[in-house]
């Protein structure tokens, strides 16, 4: 079966530094892959990479078969790839709902010409775009705060609302930077389940985390990566036992257990 | 009949006076992140002061310059404590009408007590002229570019080789991490305005000498085109400030002379603009760090 | 009934009403730019100049009146718009400032240089707008004025409410996340700024016919620092903080013109004044007194 998402050799330069080398790794469609690594390994950069945010200097990436090469990132998440950031980017300055709203983008018509005209495209659009906003914003937990300004929402609120504006775009494949990094135990419960529930909507996840009790609950598959190269892959139980990346992380921090 | 050598030399004349102005701008920008728009103010203001001091109350020059300078300089301090100090980490935009304010009180304020028109600057330095073949070279320009050049290697030499020198550099690098080392960026901004006005002022005296005349709109267009000249030299590269100054010097000089006289300005602001989208950092600029 | 409105709304009032009316115009564009879009603009008098200049060179070639100068000139600086936009694309914040300011400084330059456009002595016996015959007088020059204005805060309005907005304002808030949502950031951008561009060139071309000339002096960066200095005090970003900006900062110097020569001394120092106190403007101060 077709991968969903193919990363083929793909290297990342940054002046001189080799932040990812040769890096391959296949995503099947519906499942939670995850991807672990010691601090500056490469994860981000990765998704950065499939993203669109920095150009490649050898490989590809594939996703459905379509190559990625040369897209802006804004064609990217057209296309069906939505990612989230360690530190929530959200819109701090607009309403939560808003932000939700604007996750909408890719998915509504209505143009500059639409909006100021007052057009049917535009009366249409709106409708449908409150009515996503409002089942997104109770998927995500936030329907109380719909008005709220998304700059005083706490942490896991703040992570919840990049997800909701994430799913906002219909996107196949969602990429995860730490959902669970800076939570207590009752957050990172709460985002765990949501990240399941997520799942059940028929998303392919990757998903980037340092704590190993949340990365063995809900990967299928693990990849690992240590300073921008493969060095392991496959179910979270025998990663866990691979000596390799048991050596990776002694010679830094070791991994959350 | 003027030759090439002739306008270069104007050019390097014209040139110093906007490396005077552009110091001051260059510091500003380069460690509070002001783009000090009323920098040109006080070049004004420092030409117009001198007149009074020289033409009205009659002091010997020496000393007319002198608290022209000092005036100027304690005019920067005053505009750094009440008008940018509490503006520090607004956005560009804030300070920028703020500067306006500040540029455009100070011209009014000269309209009214110099009055609009401008106004003959009392000549204090007896014309002598030399012939270098078929260039005229007169002593004031001789003045005004060895006294630039002098001023600026001892800046040169105070950014190294002092302790508060040391800091606004380091500050120009990085401006946080200077604040991190304990630099007091308040006694920092305090000096940057007031050596950087003073040398305004030192600056207006000189323009007066060498184009004979002061008015209070004299200002405004010459700050602008000394920030192109920040801005085309380099941010946050002292040296390239002057290098920036000198080349819209020479430039000016050469498309007034060989071109039109009326695109002088347009090819500074032009140069200013292709600078930005090609290489921003400036000739000579490195990438500086945002406070 | 007009001799009484004459009485309440003389001559001087309405003069007042065209200069807030043209002013509002050129602050609510600015504000789709700089306010929603978030792209600081420092040059918004050249597209103001563009305008004038269009329709005065479009009269001294083809005789057209206002009503076909009016949506040329609006086109010509929609044009000037994406290309003095593009910049946006490759610098923020301070730079983009910088660069707008050398570009409104370069077309004013162009505009005092360039032959065609006049020179220095601009282009004079721009005709009056005039409609069946007859030529505007100055509450047709008001009306007009508050037509265009109120047709810019529209615009601006339904942009701001729908889609094109929210994406105009994820640009401003974080383009790199907006970017990752799937919007296309460069061109938002740019059409922040042909839009905006747009409006500002319609009142230029009401200008030209208003002043019945078009001089270079009128759009430099004092211009458009005040242009901007009009957004700012009525609040970025906010629907009707261009009419409460360009209302203050268009009646203030007249209302102390007793002050005579200090007048504008005392207008820089409200500047400044006003930056140090109330830098969200006024209706951003306003807003953030209400309780949450």
């Amino acid at each position: 079966m077709m991968p969903l998402l193919s990363v083929r050799g793909v290297t990342v330069r940054f002046g001189g530094l080799v932040a990812l080398n040769t890096v391959s790794l296949d995503v099947r469609e519906g499942e939670i892959h995850g991807l672990i690594g010691p601090n500056g390994a490469g994860k981000t950069t990765l998704f950065n990479a499939v993203t669109g945010l920095v150009r490649l200097a050898a490989g590809q990436v594939l996703f459905h078969e379509h190559s990625l090469a040369g897209l802006r990132p804004a064609a990217v998440a057209a296309l069906g790839i939505a990612r989230t950031f360690q530190t929530p980017r959200v819109f701090r300055a607009l309403s939560v709902a808003h932000n939700v709203e604007a996750g909408l983008h890719t998915r509504t018509r209505e143009g500059m010409l639409d909006a100021i005209l007052g057009t049917r495209v535009s009366a249409r659009e709106r409708a449908r775009t409150r009515a996503v906003v409002r089942d997104l914003l109770a998927f995500a937990g936030l329907a109380d705060r719909a008005d709220a300004q998304a700059g005083s929402l706490a942490l896991a609120d703040l992570r919840r609302l990049e997800i909701a504006r994430a799913l906002a775009a219909e996107p196949r494949l969602l990429l995860l930077d730490e959902p669970a990094s800076g939570m207590d135990q009752a957050d990172m419960r709460e985002m765990m389940a949501m990240i399941r529930r997520v799942h059940d909507r028929g998303l392919t996840l990757v998903v980037i985390e340092h704590n190993m009790q949340v990365m063995m609950r809900l990967a299928e598959r693990i990849t690992v990566l240590d300073h921008g190269v493969k060095i392991a892959e496959g179910a979270p139980e025998a990663i866990q036992r691979n000596p390799v990346v048991i050596e990776a992380y002694l010679g830094r921090a070791a991994p959350v257990a | 009949m003027s030759v090439l050598p002739q306008h270069l030399l104007n050019g390097l004349a014209v040139g110093s006076l906007y490396a005077l102005l552009a110091i001051g701008l260059s510091l500003t920008y380069g460690v509070l992140r002001i783009i000090n728009i009323a920098h040109g103010g006080v070049y004004m203001i420092g030409g117009m002061l001198a007149l009074t001091l020289l033409a009205v109350m009659r002091l010997p020059p020496l000393i007319a310059v002198t608290l022209t300078i000092l005036a100027c300089a304690g005019l920067g301090v005053v505009f750094e404590r009440f008008a940018y100090r509490p503006l520090r980490g607004a956005n560009v935009i804030v300070t920028l009408i703020s500067s306006l304010g500040l540029l455009l009180a100070m011209e009014n304020l000269a309209r009214v007590i110099w009055g609009p028109l401008p106004q003959p600057f009392p000549q204090f330095l007896p014309l002598h002229i030399y012939r270098a073949g078929p260039v005229v070279v007169t002593n004031l320009q001789v003045l005004v570019i060895a006294l630039t050049l002098v001023l600026m290697a001892g800046l040169q030499w105070v950014l190294r080789k002092t302790t508060l020198g040391l800091a606004t550099l380091a500050a120009v690098q990085n401006a946080r991490g200077a604040r991190l080392l304990g630099i007091n960026i308040d006694v920092l901004a305090m000096a940057i305005f007031a050596v950087g006005s003073g040398l305004a002022g030192l600056a207006g005296v000189l323009e007066g000498l060498y184009l004979t005349s002061v008015d209070p709109s004299m200002g405004q267009m010459f700050g602008l085109k000394a920030f192109a000249a920040v801005v085309i030299g380099g941010m946050g590269s002292v040296a390239g400030t002057f290098l920036g100054a000198y080349l819209i010097g020479l430039l000016e000089a050469l498309v007034a002379a060989y071109v039109s006289a009326g695109l002088r300005d347009v090819i500074t602001f032009a140069l200013l603009v292709l600078t930005l989208m090609v290489r921003p950092s400036g000739l000579l600029g490195r990438r500086v760090d945002r406070a | 009934m007009t001799a009484l409105l004459d009485l309440m709304f003389g001559p001087y009032a309405l003069t007042l009403l065209i200069l807030v009316s043209v002013n509002t115009t050129l602050a609510a564009s600015l504000n789709l730019i700089t306010g929603y879009a978030g792209q600081v603009s420092i040059g918004h008098a050249a597209f103001y100049a563009i305008g004038a200049y269009a329709a005065g060179l479009l009269f001294k070639t083809f005789g057209w009146g206002f009503w076909l100068t009016l949506p040329s000139a609006a086109l010509m600086s929609f044009a000037a718009g994406l290309v003095i936009g593009a910049p946006s694309l490759r610098v923020e914040h301070d730079f983009l400032a910088i660069v707008t300011l050398g570009l409104g400084l370069v077309v004013q330059g162009l505009a005092l240089n360039l032959e065609f456009t006049g020179g220095p002595y601009g282009i004079a016996g721009v005709p009056r707008i005039s409609a069946f015959g007859r030529e505007f007088g100055l509450w047709g020059y008001a009306a007009t004025g508050v037509a265009l204005a109120a047709v810019t805060l529209l615009v601006v309005y339904r942009i701001t409410r729908a889609r094109p907005g929210t994406a105009l304002m994820a640009v401003r808030e974080d383009p790199l996340a907006a970017e990752v949502i799937g919007i296309n950031t460069s061109r938002y951008k740019i059409l922040a700024f042909a839009t905006g561009a747009l409006f500002a060139g319609a009142a230029g071309s009401l200008y030209a016919h208003y002043a019945t000339f078009v001089g270079h002096d009128s759009f430099g960066l004092g211009t458009s620092i005040a242009i901007m200095s009009m957004v700012v005090v009525g609040g970025l970003g906010r629907l009707w903080g261009p009419v409460v900006g360009a209302v203050l900062l268009t009646l203030i110097p007249e209302l102390i013109r007793f002050t005579a020569a200090y007048r504008m001394f005392l207008y820089g120092l409200l500047l400044v004044v006003t930056m140090r106190y109330m830098p969200q403007g006024l209706l951003g101060a306003l807003a953030q007194r209400k309780p949450r």
